[in-house]
């Protein structure tokens, strides 16, 4: 069950208990100047606060926006001053109706309300099971009427039969809401929105992207280092000048190669660094015709 | 109020990150400057010649063996300034020396030096 409030006039606030199948249940009277409008979440307004007007539209496929005003030529108050419903439309009879009031005597008394409460006008909410019961909204006297599938206004010298004064027993069915509060988009938020995306964008393509590439795919560092460089600053003091053509050190299979420009001198070097074992005795060395080859042992 | 303060926040975010983003770049082209060989990472320089001819300071021939294979080839090159290209080439980190060849040419006392190198 939910609390449904009806605001009868300013003197008179209603309770009534919302069953599930949309059934009201009198509770009580409440003195409005006494009550905070705070709690209310569900409020329909009596005839006492405003004004509706139903029409039949033959066109099936009109759809009026939610703030059109369909009876704008029949209200006294300015667009300005006027607070509406939502056109509605009653898919049975194929009226529609919409409600309106007077913007400052309706915020006045509902200066306090929450913004999540929903406001609904009575003659277009409530109705009865029987269309010959005629229940008074504020000044005004209603009933149900099949046709338009809305509530009519009648007045006291017609109705001859009784007049009840709640909705006790009467149905509620939430149509129309009141746009109490202007709901305007929040553009500067979309487009605070649609800015802060678009700077994440730029900062990913700007350098972002490239400081991740960076940082996961770390470029693999290799150890150039020449042990035969060190060889050959040891040994060249063996080399004689001019007698070498060409040194060439080969990384991958740890070797260097020392060419002379004749056999000759390769014998002699070739003696020479095999009989000095101390500086270059990590190295296994051998002759090639003029070229002396050192490789490394694996030793080291 | 909820709405005034989200904007402003996100303006404020949009700010930040877009401030972050030029320090970053900023911060990545201070790390490649201070790195004489990062055009060897980047795809685009790693085989460039004017960027090794930078690096190695001087002229070269830059011939691709592979399509991660190259050779570089100094010709010409002095006594003094064998040593300094010898360094230049054992301290290549983004890219791995695989024969160095160093030929002597006796009448004029120049160098021929020939490196075969390859990418990752």
């Amino acid at each position: 069950m939910t609390n449904l409030y009806r605001l009868v006039s300013p003197e008179k606030l209603e309770l009534y208990d919302l069953k599930r199948n949309g059934t009201l249940h009198f509770r009580k009277t409440i003195v409005p100047s006494n009550f905070n409008f705070k709690k209310i979440r569900l409020l329909v307004l009596s005839a006492y606060f405003i004004n509706w007007d139903t029409t039949r539209i033959e066109n099936t496929a009109y759809h009026p926006s939610g703030n059109v005003n369909l009876f704008a030529s029949k209200s006294v108050f300015g667009k300005h001053n006027l607070i509406t419903t939502s056109p509605f439309r009653n898919m049975s009879t194929g009226f529609w109706a919409q409600a309106w009031a007077p913007k400052d005597k309706l915020l006045l008394v509902l200066k306090n309300i929450s913004k999540k409460a929903q406001v609904y006008a009575e003659s277009i909410t409530i109705s009865s099971s029987d269309n010959s019961v005629f229940w008074l909204s504020g000044p005004v006297i209603l009933n149900s009427q099949g046709e338009t599938g809305f509530a009519v206004r009648h007045s006291t010298k017609v109705v001859g039969e009784a007049i009840v004064t709640n909705l006790d027993g009467f149905e509620f069915t939430p149509r129309a809401e009141f746009n109490l509060y202007s709901r305007r988009k929040p553009y500067a938020l979309m487009l605070a929105g649609l800015a802060f995306l678009a700077s994440i964008a730029f900062a990913w393509e700007f350098s972002v992207k490239d400081t991740i590439k960076n940082i996961r795919e770390s470029k693999v560092v290799f150890n150039n280092g020449m042990r035969g460089l060190r060889l050959m600053d040891t040994t060249q003091g063996f080399v004689p000048t001019g007698a070498a053509e060409q040194i060439t050190f080969d990384q991958r299979t740890q070797e260097t190669f020392l060419t002379f420009l004749s056999k000759e001198n390769a014998q002699k070097f070739f003696q020479l660094v095999s009989n000095s074992p101390e500086s270059i005795r990590n190295w296994d060395i051998s002759i090639k015709g003029d070229t002396v080859i050192f490789k490394e042992s694996g030793d080291q | 109020m909820i709405r005034i303060i989200a904007t402003s926040v996100l303006v404020l975010l949009s700010a930040t990150v877009i401030i972050v983003s030029f320090e970053l770049k900023s911060w990545n082209i201070n790390m490649a400057s201070n790195d004489a060989q990062s055009f060897i990472k980047a795809e685009a320089t790693q085989l460039d010649k004017s960027s090794w001819e930078k690096y190695i300071g001087r002229k070269l021939n830059l011939n691709l063996v592979t399509s991660n294979i190259f050779q570089i080839d100094l010709m010409n090159v002095s006594a003094p300034e064998l040593p300094s290209l010898l360094d230049k080439f054992e301290g290549l980190r983004y890219a791995r020396l695989h024969k160095l060849n160093i030929i002597a040419s006796q009448p004029d006392q120049m160098f021929t030096v020939s490196a075969v190198m390859t990418l990752n």
